[in-house]
């Protein structure tokens, strides 16, 4: 599926290119596939062709100019010698435009360049949704495992209780057509054992089997009881429904914005925190569109949170903070500190929290965060003193004394975490 | 030398009752309550369930339970929309403000997490109470989550706006001061410039003839601001500067407690009590009640209140003698002479560096005092005399007067601002029958207390946590308040409505920065240097400015001396009846604190009595009347009705060794809202199985009686004693919840040593703290080795190696005040458990302060004075009921090295760390309690209940209240029932304070992990750090020669030593 939609969107990429060429040719030396560059590089911080954002929309530059492309080149070199020609349309556009992002800033391109843009802007086609699958390649897998076994197994089930019955119905039968047999040849007529009778019989005949196989099913049941037990509580895969699917494969993956870009507390703070919306505009006030209607639909929703008005570029105050459902819940009881194991001890999130950027979107719970879980990766995990003074001074002590039980700590050469008492219970319970 | 003394924590231990034996034997009171009482009270066998109905409920209940558990929680989580830069969720946040409520004033650093006030610290950097705190201070946080708040201004009874009471009040306002008539503002002590001058901006407003401020104090230094006016020409209280006083004289002054700006003292006064340092200062306490100042006085000596004149003269003629000076008549007839002579030849040898203080209201006293401190050349020494104190502002005279005004009909209308005078008024009746002929009649109280409830209007004041405020305690010194959470409830600023009803828009907090930057320009700061000057005092919570002033000079009117001399010679004691003393306690204080659940569990640091108020009587008077002298589970004690003129009262009687034969004390601050005013949760008395205490009329009885009524008032001078008291026995008896003899240590006295300054001067070590030895076989031959080289465990590897957290405690500077009860309370969500079960000796608190009482006699004088050895033992063992020496021991975990709780634990919940902490795990202790039993210090507490969800606590525990559960520290468990708990030296600070130094890459610098008693130690009598880090405090003053480990014998090898108590006798 990946390949398909990453074909699909290099063939939209080639088409677009070859379009540009050919309009680009016709108007200057520039060439014209360096228009979507200039644009890019130059305009597309403030401008959107299609919709305003810092500044207007720019689709309809040339007709809306017609006629004074000399004070269009002019105000887009040297803006304030622009507005000194008293313009009328340009004092209008003023008007509306200063109060939400001020006086746009002289731009260091040439004419021939901004022509360029200007063509670029011209012969600018919107996208066109791509055909049925996703367009962001993401896979989006459906919830189907389980269900077609499970389907399978209760037919198979089905057809073995039909022959165990029909068996069942044969053998009755074969025994009453013996006995109708022996009737009429005048023999005794064998006694009917009752179903319980002829299993006891059966059971006493195969002591060994018997016994061997009651001792398996018992062990099996508690295992299986066990493990069932082992499990209470434990919320592995735990994947809750949220208010907004917030991509991570998307922006930790594809966009490689780094996990403490948004999870900042992570590097100070026991909580890695779940970010506060004011970071999500840090982006979203200019990314408004999603790669789908769904995604658009939840930049929609952190809007409404912070209270953002896209059409008018201004914050409305009305704040509705999102509701996001806990995914890690850690029993009071015990003590996690994400600076701990983000900072000092240089853990990645990804040791914890499984490959999110890559693997799956919704967050979910990856570990099991039992007891075990932690002292395991206590015992084997080597901390890493190098170039922080606080273990210099530790490990010195630890070095200068000369208590032979410590020794052995040093022995293999790896100083782990359980050594320094990660396996002590205060570190994590109080 | 310590071993030769005998010690005793209470008559009961002193008179080896059989009950007192028995339960030093066990670690935990017997239950004295039936299956059945515990159960349904009795209406067990009424109940329709029988046996197989209960099988039915029990299997239904643990299937629900089990099908429950195994469903995933769903828990929402709701980030910040916009994240405060200051805030990371996780991380507290710390803001330096101000604490003053009339009582206590002190720079304070208020720690927040997510925004809320958890826990509230002294500020050691700024502030001129140098990081000292009482425990009231660091209650207060605590207050600021009272769901019994106001929520709303209210109107006749009635929850209004606050547009629509401004437009009320000032409409009746206008009318008021139209009609001619007085508007009267009584205030408490105000020492907010900004708060002074929005007065004076209403006063303006109002008409300057029209308006009265009157200041109003509930336990009032008026007369110490008269008898200065009476020496100086100037109503004023001098700064005192115990930091200089080589030798202090307090008559009945409790400056270590509540007197003037105690928490300035009592560094300053700690700063000269170390035995190492070239001197010490010698401490001279006459008194009638046993004090916190006066069980910590190096000579006490027990006086009548009415004898409190005649000592200060007897101190006077007896320097004037040396000096050459005359002298005045007065009769020494049962004075202690003793230490009048001693006091006495120690003031003349101090001149200059001497010090006489009187907590008595008396201005004649006062004016002898003073005399007394310029014949001893205090004046420019010890007394500032270019620097006052602005504390205690209130003029009894004006109230008293105010009172008659408004019964006159003068009063058209009555602010009353931070004040309960219909509670603390000694007339509080008649105040209250003036109020009803006031017309309009405001309080700003937080609470609909016994003044506000009987007031037209009520305009909630916000809580100090929530509030902006300024504050000039003393010449030189300004402080700031800043708010450290948004308003819980619509409440509003009491200084915001003087504003709004003065005709001023602008908001409290700009008012102050106006207010400042006038003050700024008028010192000559340049304005574009003000945001810098402001920021700066915000951020450090106080400021400190040259303000060099000659406040008064030190030339004594000698003529007020004469005449002031003659009626204290003339006024002795009246011999009829008891005489009474009222004072104030360290935990509720003058009754503002009086709901605060912590503060009413604090054990009072003399008598360890908890959620009482009593009649404090010498144990040889209470013989007499017959009263019960011991107190326990089962031990009530007797009541008395206790008649002043025409006021009398009943309360249970305490006998307490050291109060003085011929009078008692009876504590302030208690009996509020004896009428069902709804002061908060934890004023009023509890029924054993949860539920108040009701009267007859349905209200709720108040905890303690008010005894304000007894107040005695003379020549317009509030004086808090008062003399022929009428005692008589009413047969009843009053159940007691006194601490002192739960978790005592089974007779091991050598928990306490203590010596004198001069046998610590001039001998080694093995004299006053010796190494303890025990005789063992070795080879065939008994010798005696010193009990850490006796070993049968293997060494913990905690010496030299990483951390290793260990504790110093001085018991020369620890003076029991219990701060650090308080601290740690509020740092560790350690349960309050209400009377009942303090009673049956199971307090909760994770740091205890055991008080011992010692006889003068020990075998050192007894050697000295020729006394036999049985005589002197004989004589150790007498009763010191007149006066005992005392010693206050902090006691909590020791953190052992071979701990004895360790070992037995069936489930290893308890274990050692390689740092050296003792740790205790909740969620595997299974609660067989053997561990308790193990442990020699008694340390140990197990929870009983579910104290945050049981009824019986649902009115004593803040965690059962959906506000006061805000309080709770989130780094700290809240235990559940059946586990044992105990101090785990902060170990979540422990925690903290080592990631911060990992995070920044360097070692723990000492002093930056501290545990929350110690930072809470106003005599930084505890130490804590890292005793592996050669450098640090902690290890420097476990080295010491003073240092010892507190029942070494049984060689647990604790983590936390004891520094010897040197008296400088």
């Amino acid at each position: 599926m990946i390949r398909t939609s990453k074909e699909l969107l290099l063939v939209l990429k080639t088409l677009s290119i070859a379009l540009l060429v050919a309009g680009g040719l016709s108007v200057s030396d520039v060439a014209a596939q360096d228009g979507e560059k200039l644009f890019k590089a130059n305009c597309g911080s403030c401008h959107k062709i299609d919709r305003n954002l810092t500044g207007p929309a720019l689709k309809g530059t040339n007709e809306r100019w017609a006629g004074r492309e000399e004070l269009l080149h002019l105000w887009i070199k040297n803006p304030n010698a622009a507005i000194a020609t008293g313009d009328s349309y340009l004092r209008a556009l003023l008007a509306e435009w200063q109060p939400k992002g001020g006086i746009m800033p002289a731009q260091a391109v040439n004419d021939a360049e901004i022509d360029a843009i200007l063509a670029y802007i011209d012969a600018w086609v919107p996208p066109a949704p791509p055909a049925g699958a996703p367009a962001d390649g993401v896979v989006v897998s459906a919830p189907v495992d389980g269900g077609l076994s499970t389907t399978w197994l209760l037919i198979v089930l089905f057809i073995l209780l039909i022959l165990i019955f029909s068996l069942w119905g044969v053998r009755s039968s074969l025994g009453k057509l013996n006995n109708a047999m022996r009737e009429a040849q005048g023999q005794e007529v064998e006694s009917e054992l009752t179903f319980g009778e002829r299993s006891r019989n059966w059971l006493w005949q195969n002591k060994v089997v018997v016994s061997i196989t009651g001792i398996l099913a018992v062990v099996y049941m508690i295992t299986l009881g066990w493990d069932a037990l082992l499990g209470v509580g434990v919320y592995t895969g735990y994947t809750p429904e949220q208010p907004i699917k917030f991509n991570h494969t998307l922006h930790a993956g594809e966009n490689g914005i780094a996990c403490v870009y948004c999870h900042h507390s992570a590097t100070k703070s026991k909580h890695a925190g779940i970010p506060s919306a004011n970071i999500c505009m840090n982006c979203h006030k200019g990314i408004n569109q999603g790669r789908s209607e769904e995604g658009t639909k939840d930049i929609q929703k952190i809007y409404a949170a912070v209270g953002w008005d896209p059409d008018a570029m201004a914050f409305t105050g009305e704040e509705n903070p999102i509701q996001w459902v806990k995914v890690h819940n850690l029993p009071d009881h015990a003590y996690f500190n994400h600076a701990q194991h983000y900072v000092v001890g240089q853990i990645e999130c990804q040791e914890c929290h499984g490959q999110i950027q890559a693997e799956y979107t919704v967050a979910g719970q990856y570990s099991p965060l039992t007891m075990g879980w932690c002292i395991d990766c206590h015992n084997k995990t080597e901390v890493k003193m190098e170039g922080n003074g606080y273990y210099d001074e530790v490990h010195k002590r630890l070095v200068d004394s000369n208590k032979e039980e410590l020794k052995k700590y040093l022995e293999d050469g790896v100083i782990t975490a359980r050594e320094l008492g990660g396996w002590e219970c205060a570190k994590c319970h109080y | 030398m310590a071993s030769n003394k005998k010690y005793w924590v209470g008559l009961e231990e002193l008179h080896g009752t059989p009950g007192f034996q028995e339960a030093s034997k066990n670690e935990f009171a017997p239950d004295s309550v039936s299956v059945d009482e515990f159960l349904g009270e009795g209406n067990l066998g009424e109940s329709s369930t029988n046996r197989r109905d209960f099988l039915k409920f029990l299997g239904f209940g643990v299937t629900a339970a089990t099908i429950a558990a195994c469903e995933t929680p769903v828990i929402k989580s709701i980030p910040y929309v916009n994240k405060p830069e200051s805030i990371t969720p996780g991380v507290p946040t710390y803001y330096a403000s101000t604490f003053f409520d009339g009582t206590d004033y002190g720079s304070i650093l208020v720690k927040t997490r997510e925004g809320r006030p958890i826990f509230i610290k002294g500020n050691k950097k700024h502030g001129l109470n140098k990081g000292s705190l009482t425990a009231r201070m660091n209650s207060s946080v605590l207050s600021l989550y009272d769901g019994t708040r106001l929520k709303a201004p209210v109107a006749e009874g009635k929850e209004t706006t606050w547009a629509e009471i401004d437009k009320s009040i000032t409409s009746e306002l206008t009318t008021v001061s139209g009609n001619g008539k007085t508007i009267a503002l009584l205030t408490g002590t105000i020492i907010s410039p900004s708060t002074r001058q929005a007065i004076n901006a209403f006063v303006l407003k109002y008409g300057e003839g029209n308006v009265k401020v009157i200041a109003y104090d509930a336990v009032s230094a008026y007369g110490i601001r008269k008898g200065n006016e009476l020496s100086f020409g100037k109503a004023m209280i001098p700064d005192y500067n115990f930091a200089k006083a080589k030798t202090i004289v307090s008559i009945s002054a409790d400056f270590m407690n509540s007197w003037l700006l105690n928490t300035q003292y009592l560094p300053d006064y700690l700063k000269n009590r170390n035995p190492d340092a070239d001197w010490m200062s010698k401490h001279f306490q006459f008194e009638s009640t046993l004090s916190l100042t006066g069980s910590n006085a190096d000579h006490r000596a027990a006086i009548l209140p009415s004898q409190e004149g005649a000592v200060a003269l007897a101190l006077y003629n007896e320097v004037a003698k040396k000096l050459g000076a005359s002298a005045y008549n007065v009769s020494t007839d049962g004075l202690p002479i003793e230490a009048i002579t001693k006091a006495a030849e120690s003031l003349y040898a101090n001149r200059g560096a001497a010090l006489v203080i009187a907590g008595c209201n008396d201005p004649n006293l006062q004016v002898v005092v003073n005399a007394l401190n310029s014949l001893l050349d205090s004046y420019g020494n010890t007394i500032s005399n270019n620097a006052e104190t602005f504390v205690k502002q209130g003029n009894d005279t004006d109230v008293l007067a105010l009172v008659s005004d408004m019964n006159a009909g003068k009063i058209g209308a009555l602010i009353v601002y931070g004040v309960n005078p219909a509670y603390s008024l000694p007339n509080a009746e008649g105040f209250a029958e003036g109020l009803a002929k006031v017309g309009t009649t405001i309080s700003f109280s937080s609470w609909a207390d016994e003044t506000a409830s009987r007031c037209k209007f009520i305009c909630p004041d916000n809580h100090y946590l929530e509030s902006w405020n300024d504050y000039y305690p003393k010449t030189g010194h300004y402080a700031l308040a800043q708010p450290t959470i948004g308003k819980l409830y619509d409440t509003r600023q009491a200084q915001d409505s003087i504003l709004t009803w003065s005709g001023i828009e602008s908001s409290y907090h700009e008012y102050i920065k106006g207010v400042w930057q006038k003050y700024a320009t008028s010192m000559g700061s340049e304005s574009l240097l003000f945001d810098d000057l402001w920021n700066n005092a915000l951020r450090n919570g106080a400021l400190s400015v040259n303000e060099s002033t000659i406040v008064f000079e030190a030339l004594i009117n000698a003529e007020n001396v004469q005449s002031a001399a003659s009626i204290l010679a003339a006024g002795g004691a009246s011999s009829d009846g008891y005489e009474v003393v009222l004072y104030t306690k360290v935990g509720i204080g003058d009754g503002t604190h009086a709901t605060n659940p912590w503060l009413q569990e604090l054990p009072d640091p003399i008598s360890k009595i908890t959620w009482d108020n009593y009649i404090a009587m010498n144990p040889a008077d209470a013989e007499q009347f017959g009263f019960n002298l011991h107190y326990g589970q089962e031990l009530p004690a007797s009541m008395a009705r206790i008649t002043v003129g025409d006021k009398s009262v009943e309360l249970p009687v305490i006998a307490q060794p050291g109060q003085k034969r011929g009078s008692v004390s009876i504590a302030l601050g208690y009996g509020r809202g004896a009428n069902g005013e709804n002061i908060g949760r934890a004023a009023f008395r509890t029924k054993n199985y949860g539920g108040y205490e009701l009267d007859s009329t349905g209200n709720r009885i108040p905890i303690g009686k008010n005894v304000y009524p007894m107040v005695e008032v003379k020549d317009g001078v509030m004086i808090y004693h008062n003399h022929g008291a009428a005692i008589e026995a009413i047969g009843a008896t009053f159940p007691i919840a006194a601490t002192q003899t739960h978790h005592t240590l089974m007779g091991r006295d050598s928990v306490l040593r203590e010596t004198t300054l001069a046998v610590f001067k001039s001998s080694p070590r093995s004299v006053y703290n010796p190494q303890h030895l025990l005789a063992i076989h070795e080879g065939g031959e008994i010798v005696k080795k010193d009990v850490n080289e006796i070993d049968i465990w293997n060494a913990h590897p905690v010496e030299g190696v990483g951390h290793r957290w260990g504790m110093s405690i001085d018991l020369t500077t620890c003076i029991g005040c219990g701060a650090c009860i308080t601290s740690c309370h509020s740092e560790n969500n350690v349960p309050v458990v209400g009377k009942d079960e303090v009673r049956r000796g199971r307090d909760m608190h994770w740091l205890r302060i055991d008080r011992y009482y010692s006889s003068e006699q020990n075998m050192e004088k007894a050697e000295k004075e020729g006394t036999g050895v049985i005589t002197a033992y004989r004589e150790m063992e007498v009763p010191e009921y007149d006066n005992p020496s005392t010693v206050h021991m902090p006691m909590m975990c020791q953190h052992c090295n071979h701990a004895p709780c360790e070992t037995v634990c069936p489930v290893a919940a308890t274990t050692h760390s390689n740092e050296g902490l003792n740790q205790m795990t909740y969620n595997r202790c299974i609660g067989t309690r053997y561990c308790a039993n193990n442990c020699p210090y008694k340390v140990r507490r197990f929870n009983w209940f579910n104290y945050k969800a049981y009824g019986k606590f649902g009115e004593v525990n803040p965690a059962q209240d959906e506000m006061a559960r805000m309080v709770l520290n989130p780094d700290v468990t809240v235990r559940a029932r059946g586990v044992m708990e105990k101090c785990s030296m902060c170990v979540q600070r422990i925690q903290g304070g080592k990631l911060a130094a990992k995070i920044k890459g360097e070692p723990v610098s000492d002093g930056n992990i501290i545990t929350a008693c110690a930072e809470a130690c106003p005599t930084e009598a505890i130490t804590f750090g890292d005793l592996n880090d050669v450098k640090s405090k902690v290890r420097t003053h476990a080295d010491n020669d003073r240092s010892y480990h507190a029942l070494d014998e049984v060689g647990a090898k604790p983590n936390v030593s004891y520094k010897v108590k040197v008296r400088n006798v």
